[in-house]
């Protein structure tokens, strides 16, 4: 994922699924830093690496669904 | 069982990392386990592959910063990468708990004789209440990822081999998920933390 550019609607599902998120939420990635939510949407939004792998952590719980859905 | 523990204490991530690898210096004590804690300031290289080196600990855990080939310890100085202290695993279980470091260190110190590894092969995420900063047991978000991870440490020191933690650990995401699918909880946020976190754990 990294290395392609993330469509829009990718942006904004996870977007719309950060901005969920209580605002005294900080996160942890690695060495990258802490960030806020709205640091975080930034990164998406620019699509820099702390963006994508973000958005790579959402895409994977939400196929990890498709996955239940199926087993059930 | 001697155990050998990093836990660098220098920014955010690391600092909870600190508290909660503390728990699982203060169950090894508990337990009768000689500990070798380099706290602080004191994980870096030198001390860390001094101790390696001496031969007197079984199993290594390390917390901080890492990448694919390397862990660092206090202010990211580098403690082990591939080919520089690599072969001073052999014949111990180790658990890195840091980014991407299972993506190469940890085959190589598999390669070079270590008897398990478990740890990470993409960038390790937790979400923290701002809030709780000065009390890191005591968040409640943070929380349910660091148990899970911290289960490895917990499980390798009742004698389980690398495998058995690694599959307790994953259990333990496992039963999170569950908790936090139902459908009255309200921080169902952190699904994708738990499901990230426990899709990127590999043992070798």
């Amino acid at each position: 994922m990294s290395e392609d550019q993330i469509s829009q609607d990718v942006i904004n599902l996870v977007i719309a699924r950060l901005q969920t998120i209580p605002s005294n939420v900080s996160v942890s990635i690695g060495g990258e830093g802490s960030y806020t939510i709205e640091q975080l949407i930034e990164r998406i939004k620019k699509q820099d690496e702390v963006g994508k792998k973000m958005v790579e952590m959402q895409l994977a719980y939400i196929r990890s669904l498709g996955k239940v859905a199926t087993a059930a | 069982m001697n155990l050998l523990i990093t836990r660098p204490k220098h920014d955010p991530a690391t600092h909870y990392l600190f508290y909660w690898a503390g728990e699982l210096v203060d169950e090894a004590k508990r337990k009768g386990v000689d500990v070798v804690d380099l706290l602080k300031k004191k994980a870096k290289r030198k001390s860390f592959q001094s101790y390696l080196r001496k031969d007197v600990c079984n199993l290594i855990i390390i917390n901080g910063h890492g990448n694919a080939t390397s862990v660092g310890g206090h202010d990211n100085e580098i403690l082990v990468s591939v080919g520089d202290g690599d072969d001073l695993f052999k014949d111990k279980i180790v658990f890195i708990r840091a980014c991407d470091a299972g993506a190469a260190l940890g085959p190589e110190i598999m390669r070079k004789g270590a008897l398990g590894f478990v740890g990470y092969i993409q960038p390790y995420m937790f979400p923290s209440d701002k809030d709780s900063l000065h009390t890191p047991l005591k968040d409640e978000l943070a929380a349910p990822i660091l148990e899970c991870s911290n289960q490895i440490g917990l499980s390798l020191l009742k004698g389980k081999s690398a495998k058995e933690a690694h599959e307790d650990s994953l259990k333990k995401y496992q039963e999170k998920i569950d908790k936090f699918s139902a459908s009255n909880s309200t921080s169902t946020f952190l699904l994708p933390f738990l499901n990230w976190n426990m899709m990127i754990q590999v043992c070798y």
